[in-house]
């Protein structure tokens, strides 16, 4: 390799760890090097090795997990703070304010509208299995790890409301416990708001009553980011919060309403998320 | 203590679901287990007293305010089975990897690097930090950091290959 550049530069290359001129004026060598090329193969076959060979060390056995009293894998905390926080939304009063609020000022002028949407085939068979298992178990757990199925083709295949029915019957219980897992962040986020949509939409009572019992949502989302972690809780939260709000004052929301407002919820419950997780969760004070 | 932000404790929560088990295995490289599930929950203690904005930075902060507390404990206790050499973190021998026979190549070949090496290595790729954060981490300078990774990737390269001709 003639080519005069640091190595170390190749390495962080290599990694995604340069941006802008740099990475350009490597890239540009690599297309003429095939010593360059083959360089940055090597490493990132390596770094691939590495990463994969690094993880599967054990962490440690379930560590004391005794701050502020809760222990980590009895999910205690987490499910009074989940708890917590979803009463904080859903503690918005059941009134026309809210009403103009979620449909009015933020941008989301048109309120929910039922429109024929045609079936496009028949819902997807991991989709149903997964939503079938919710609606089996009074408190419902389900680790949806690797899904693959599509939130925006799954809404507009549910033109009957069928998802929102099977559900329905899962939470007939006071428990609704959801745990979904996702390697991708948009998955991720995607299965929150629609897994908060279905839930806040077939919610009868008010949920404040159920906040304040032993049962409450928990919406507990796992991703490589913590801070993303906490949006898409707050997204699916959000969207629980906007669908029930929605039925109470103003009907059922089911199948193609629920559809045609997706996008809407998303945008609702993104700005609600995102405005609450940056400025009141992370810097304020105890 | 006194809980009275309820959205501060969800993310507090959901916090320490996430980093708990990776900050436990990151202190336990030095110090005994015990000391280092004390030294996590020390650290989750901080993280909710600390009044700074933190978004997006917990994971440098959390292993960076770790460490120091790792330092710290190794200084105080003469009797650890650890030592620290200039400022570096060096499990000993006995320690390294209790699981040696279970360990991939990979494993082992990394638990040979240098102790700085070694560390950004782990840094890097186990908890999946940038430059930036490892800078954070550690207080080494970016480039640094650039510099150890990548002498480190071409030991790694070099054993690893070697392993692979022999066998």
């Amino acid at each position: 390799m003639k080519h005069g550049i640091d190595p170390a530069k190749l390495t962080a290359y290599a990694l995604g760890e340069l941006s802008g001129a740099e990475a350009r004026e490597i890239e540009a060598l690599a297309k003429t090097d095939p010593d360059i090329r083959r360089f940055i193969d090597e490493t990132r076959a390596m770094a691939r090795e590495l990463k994969s060979d690094l993880n599967e060390e054990p962490t440690p056995p379930e560590s004391r997990g005794t701050f502020l009293g809760f222990r980590r894998f009895s999910n205690k905390y987490a499910e009074a703070g989940a708890g917590l926080l979803i009463l904080l939304l859903l503690a918005i009063p059941a009134s026309r304010r809210v009403s103009k609020f979620l449909h009015g000022s933020h941008g989301l002028e048109n309120a929910p509208q039922q429109a024929d949407i045609a079936s496009e085939g028949s819902l997807n068979a991991e989709a149903i299995g997964f939503l079938d298992s919710l609606a089996k178990r009074p408190t419902v757990e389900a680790a949806v790890r690797d899904c693959r199925f599509e939130v925006p083709q799954l809404l507009r295949q549910d033109t009957k409301g069928e998802i929102v029915d099977s559900v329905l019957e899962g939470l007939q219980g006071k428990n609704l416990q959801l745990n979904y897992h996702s390697s991708t962040g948009t998955e991720l986020y995607n299965l929150a708001v629609l897994l908060g949509s279905v839930a806040g939409s077939a919610y009868k009572k008010d949920p404040k009553d159920i906040v304040k019992s032993e049962g409450d949502f928990q919406f507990v989302t796992h991703h490589t980011d913590t801070q993303s972690s906490v949006v898409f809780g707050f997204a699916g939260t959000a969207a629980a919060a906007y669908c029930w709000v929605s039925v109470t004052l103003e009907g059922q929301l089911k199948g193609s309403a629920l559809s045609d407002i997706s996008s809407k919820i998303q945008d609702l419950a993104e700005r609600v998320a995102l405005s609450l997780a940056a400025k009141k969760a992370p810097g304020s004070n105890p | 203590m006194t809980i009275k932000d309820p959205q501060r404790e969800a993310w507090l929560a959901l916090t320490m679901q996430h980093w708990e088990p990776r900050l436990h295995r990151y202190c336990s490289r030095f110090v005994r287990a015990e000391v280092a599930a004390e030294i996590v929950q020390e650290t989750f203690t901080r993280l909710w007293n600390e009044t700074q904005d933190l978004a997006g930075r917990e994971q440098p902060w959390l292993f960076h305010v770790s460490r120091n507390l790792c330092i710290d404990h190794i200084r105080r206790e003469k009797k650890t089975i650890l030592k620290e050499v200039e400022g570096v973190l060096v499990p000993e021998t006995e320690t390294q990897l209790e699981n040696q026979q279970q360990a991939t190549e990979l494993q082992r070949i990394t638990s040979t690097l240098p102790p700085a090496q070694r560390e950004v290595v782990r840094l890097k790729f186990q908890e999946d930090m940038s430059y930036q954060q490892i800078s954070e981490v550690t207080g080494y300078s970016i480039s640094y950091v650039g510099v150890l990774i990548h002498e480190a990737m071409i030991k790694i390269r070099k054993q690893y290959s070697k392993k692979e001709i022999s066998s």
